[in-house]
């Protein structure tokens, strides 16, 4: 298959710039498909974003203990987050110092006496510092420096409200600034328990064969595919409704999708700082949520307007570029792990308030699974269009998406009601629905590829 | 015939029959293999080796606690409106290794391992497990399934999983 040349002449820049159009007097956009296509792009995507500035790693309920430690991936490199001694989470890459083995080979467990290579028994502590190996002063002259096979640290690890994240590059801003004021959305959660949140255990995970910009996209602002996609979804929503009505089930009420983002629903859609995007909007039965029930403790400490936000809306933060935090029909973490151009693992991580009372929990459960487990009623119907895209992608005689949705409509910065709960810096946002979140995505992709080209360039000069 | 193997001959029967009835598209015939409230559960990995053991407080892949949600289920992925079962895959249901486990009263429960292939746009996909499915006797002499719990190997699955699949 002929795929469209990227690089002008012998390894020269892509034109990154030329992957969106944005006609502001028509307000039409479109996005250059061969993005989710192109193994080159996913290459340098790997090197410039997910190994070259912020990304997600875990929640800090996973690595509770002194030496619990999670793995996963950096781009395409294997790390480790660990809590060391002091209670600080650290990273490192799982490559022992000399010759590259793993250390930990589980996805969680605990070494809080330090990791030990299995190959040669080179021993590190949980700072990454070399402590033994066998026959240590038969092997190297006295002055042997140690510390050059210390394990390499992952440059820059933060979190926020229990959400770790890291940066194998070290010049990067704080993570504070990273986030901006998407902080405000991870309080908004975590103020829902004063006893913190934690990860449920059990996991639900998949990887479906596309590109992982379009699960971005899709949690990012795409709120016209409800209705389409996950019409068997309402329809079950109604018959289950139907049925509880009648007591002919023990089935959780689901949130009423059926009634979400009517013409009524007060909602937005933000395009914030770093690619990051906001989704707002109006649950049509709030009561049915787990939180809803401290709806009046909520309002006595944050006031009406935050209140509101943490027990009635639907609030969907995509953290750019791996990670979404969703309290909606479900309350989870959903974290992309990109494998090739057509392959993205995503699992779905249920979270809740520490010592929540049983009844609640039990409906929590049944909220997530019925949409998110990787065989509930909702994710597999994405994660299949998904997949369909990425066929459509190839078809390269038609190498652009439409963007344009809702753009006539858009506005720039915060509106009244992200401002009131302290959501200041969104640069523009629209009705949800509205695709200007995605145009932005791709815009901070932009920019990044176009930092990280001209970055490397400058290197190999 | 003994009456431990004629239960034995009984009860794989049976659970051969469910399977028959996922592989042949009854779907109908296979709901009404299960009581009216009956459980259904496919617990989640929570690390290597263990999986989660409570469907009410805990992560699962499918857990259901009433016939009416596998109907609502059913009605879902033959509807030819959910993106991910149309068209639905041809599946192949292979038990083995059934050995009843306990026996009291009108109930009978039993382990077996699974295996499914399943085919679709091209592509063969293969499940496996174990299964562990509670039979109760009936006014009429019959067995229903009240409860099944279904083990998936995988903690990771290409695309989704439904209960076809299974």
């Amino acid at each position: 298959m002929k795929v469209e040349t990227l690089t002008t002449g012998d390894g020269g820049p892509v034109d990154f710039g030329s992957f969106v159009e944005y006609n502001q007097e028509t307000k039409e956009a479109r996005i250059k498909r061969v993005a989710l296509t192109s193994p080159e792009i996913f290459d340098m995507e790997m090197r410039y974003i997910f190994e070259g500035n912020w990304i997600y790693l875990c929640h800090e309920d996973q690595i509770p203990d002194v030496g619990d430690f999670f793995t996963t991936t950096m781009g395409r490199q294997p790390v480790i987050v660990i809590r060391n001694k002091a209670g600080k989470v650290n990273g490192f890459l799982n490559a022992c110092s000399h010759k590259g083995t793993t250390l930990c080979r589980t996805q969680q467990g605990n070494k809080a006496s330090g990791f030990a290579c299995s190959y040669h028994d080179w021993c590190f502590d949980l700072d990454g510092n070399l402590e033994y190996m066998p026959r240590m002063d038969e092997g190297f002259p006295e002055d042997k420096n140690l510390a050059n096979h210390n394990l390499t640290k992952i440059a820059k690890v933060e979190s926020h409200g229990g959400f770790v994240f890291g940066s194998l590059n070290p010049e990067v801003s704080s993570l504070r600034e990273h986030l901006g004021d998407i902080t405000e959305i991870i309080d908004m959660l975590n103020d829902q328990s004063e006893e913190g949140f934690e990860v449920v255990r059990g996991t639900n995970t998949c990887v479906y064969h596309g590109n992982w910009k379009l699960l971005i996209e899709n949690g990012g602002g795409d709120g016209l595919h409800l209705p389409s996609v996950h019409k068997t979804l309402i329809k079950v929503v109604q018959m289950r409704d139907e049925e509880l009505n009648k007591g002919k089930t023990k089935a959780a009420k689901m949130v009423r999708v059926d009634e979400l983002n009517d013409k009524d629903t007060v909602g937005a859609t933000y395009a914030m700082q770093n690619g990051h995007t906001l989704i707002q909007s109006d649950l049509p039965n709030p009561e049915d949520r787990p939180a809803y029930s401290r709806h009046e403790t909520f309002v006595e400490r944050h006031g009406e307007e935050r209140a509101r936000w943490m027990s009635s809306k639907l609030r969907q933060v995509a953290i750019y570029p791996n990670l979404f935090v969703m309290d909606q029909l479900a309350s989870l973490i959903r974290y992309v792990r990109p494998i090739s151009a057509d392959r993205t693992e995503v699992s779905y991580w249920c979270i809740a308030p520490k010592g929540e009372a049983r009844q609640l929990r039990v409906k929590r459960m049944r909220q997530f699974m019925d949409f998110f487990s990787i065989a509930g009623l909702g994710g597999p119907d994405d994660n299949h269009e998904f997949e369909q895209c990425q066929v459509g992608a190839h078809a390269a005689a038609a190498p652009w998406s439409d963007a344009s949705f809702g753009l006539h409509t858009e506005f720039e910065g915060s509106d009244r009601r992200a401002n009131e709960v302290g959501v200041h810096d969104a640069k523009f946002g629209g009705p949800v629905g509205w695709e200007g979140g995605s145009v932005r995505q791709y815009q901070h992709w932009i920019k990044m590829m176009q930092a990280g080209q001209k970055r490397e360039m400058a290197m190999n000069r | 015939m003994t009456d431990k193997t004629a239960l034995q001959v009984e009860v794989e029967q049976f659970i051969y029959r469910e399977a028959a009835m996922v592989d042949q598209s009854r779907w109908q015939e296979w709901l009404e293999m299960y009581t009216e409230d009956m459980t259904y559960w496919a617990p989640s990995w929570v690390n290597e080796n263990e999986l989660t053991s409570d469907p009410e407080t805990e992560v699962s892949i499918v857990y259901m606690n009433n016939r009416k949600e596998l109907e609502h289920r059913i009605w879902r992925f033959t509807s030819g409106e959910s993106p991910a079962s149309y068209p639905l895959p041809r599946t192949n249901h292979l038990v083995s290794n059934v050995a009843i486990t306990e026996v009291s009263g009108d109930e009978v429960t039993a382990s077996s391992n699974w295996m499914s292939q399943t085919y679709r746009d091209k592509e063969q996909r293969l499940f496996g497990g174990y299964y562990q499915h509670i039979l109760t006797r009936q006014d009429d002499g019959a067995f229903k399934i009240s409860h099944k719990k279904v083990v998936l190997l995988n903690d990771v699955v290409d695309s989704f999983v439904d209960v076809y699949h299974l």
